[in-house]
């Protein structure tokens, strides 16, 4: 073989090795796109006062909580991505489901209970994980009662690869404020 | 009574949380400097105070990606964390890629590699360890969670972080070639 044959084999190979790493490139930022946007969630709300108090992830679904930094307000989003697979976002968009809990803590014993009541009926409903269908639950623990609500985002409406097109937590925001609105109606009767 | 009840366990819970706390405030800083998260775990159930999230850096030529891992050692418990108070380990792990192909560029690094992989070589207290195309620095420090969970904290998280990042960055320098493709991270 001479110097110009192998010089052209090895120009070859380099372009093979680099189309190979932009296909699995695409893949990897198809994998990734729900990890960004959970990070853009905290670094959101940490920045606007929130205090992270529980971060649980298993790579495709993950849940954050946040209490507000002057105040007892709590706020939960759990988000699980739809469509990991490179193939499946082309065709519907980054989909992830997200469900968004504002929780207010109550001292009152019989509004918790009326909550976790409430709950248990809900449960048997089989439209309760529609969204924009807001279910509401107790927790005796700690003595929240929480308001949720499921939606399905399209990451791609948020999210350039690693560049922020709209901030995700604006939209979370006045998801959360609706259920402020709403949870705060139901305790007060 | 009830009032009495979930105000102990909202005691309790602030403090079982100052970890995810100072994940949040690290979170934080690493997207207000443009390093957006790319990969969160959180470890076994009965390893609660084990989180990891890998960041890709995208403004920073050299580096691949980081990965931040703050483990809990001590004060979930009141009694423990008023006598030892809340300490964790908080390692960061820098990530060099090279995307290479030319042969002779890959013996080279196959060479080092080679070279490298029994030394386990250690600069200053960095790690450094070769994987192939990849080479990572590794450094770990003891903290006390206290000192960076509030809102007040957010300078000396910052100052901590970038000390690290400064330290592992040089480390990795040499290692660093010119790619092929860009750097997707």
């Amino acid at each position: 073989m001479t110097t110009t044959q192998t010089e052209v084999g090895e120009a070859r190979f380099t372009a093979l090795v680099a189309a190979s790493w932009k296909r699995y490139n695409a893949w990897e930022y198809s994998r990734r796109a729900d990890d960004v946007a959970l990070g853009a969630v905290i670094t959101s709300y940490v920045s606007g006062g929130w205090r992270l108090i529980d971060l649980e992830s298993d790579g495709t679904s993950h849940m954050v909580r946040f209490q507000a930094g002057q105040g007892t307000d709590r706020l939960l989003v759990r988000l699980v991505a739809l469509c990991e697979d490179p193939v499946r976002a082309k065709a519907l968009g980054r989909l992830v489901e997200v469900q968004v809990a504002y929780g207010l803590r109550a001292d009152d014993f019989s509004a918790i209970k009326q909550a976790i009541k409430d709950e248990l009926k809900s449960n048997m409903v089989e439209n309760a994980s529609e969204p924009g269908v807001i279910t509401v639950d107790g927790d005796m623990s700690t003595g929240y009662v929480y308001a949720t609500v499921p939606l399905i985002l399209d990451l791609d409406d948020y999210f350039d690869g690693f560049t922020v097109r709209a901030p995700i937590a604006g939209d979370l925001h006045v998801a959360a404020q609706s259920l402020h609105k709403y949870l705060t109606g139901r305790l007060a009767g | 009574m009830l009032k009495l009840l979930t105000d102990f366990a909202a005691r309790s819970e602030a403090r079982e949380s100052r970890d995810e706390a100072v994940v949040g405030q690290i979170i934080a800083a690493m997207g207000r400097r443009g390093f957006p998260t790319i990969g969160f775990s959180t470890g076994l159930a009965e390893d609660s105070g084990f989180q990891a999230v890998q960041f890709a850096t995208p403004a920073d030529p050299v580096l691949h990606t980081l990965t931040v891992v703050l483990d809990r050692k001590t004060g979930g418990g009141a009694i423990q964390e008023k006598i030892i108070g809340s300490k964790a380990t908080l390692r960061m792990v820098a990530e060099v890629k090279n995307f290479i192909a030319d042969p002779d560029d890959l013996l080279a690094m196959w060479r080092t590699d080679a070279r490298n992989i029994l030394r386990m070589p250690m600069m200053g207290q960095v790690r450094l360890d070769h994987q192939l195309n990849t080479v990572t620095a590794t450094k770990q420090i003891l903290v006390e969670l206290t000192e960076y969970d509030g809102p007040e904290d957010t300078q000396r998280v910052e100052q901590t972080l970038w000390a690290l990042y400064g330290e592992l960055r040089d480390a990795l320098v040499p290692y660093k070639r010119a790619s092929i493709v860009d750097d997707p991270m």
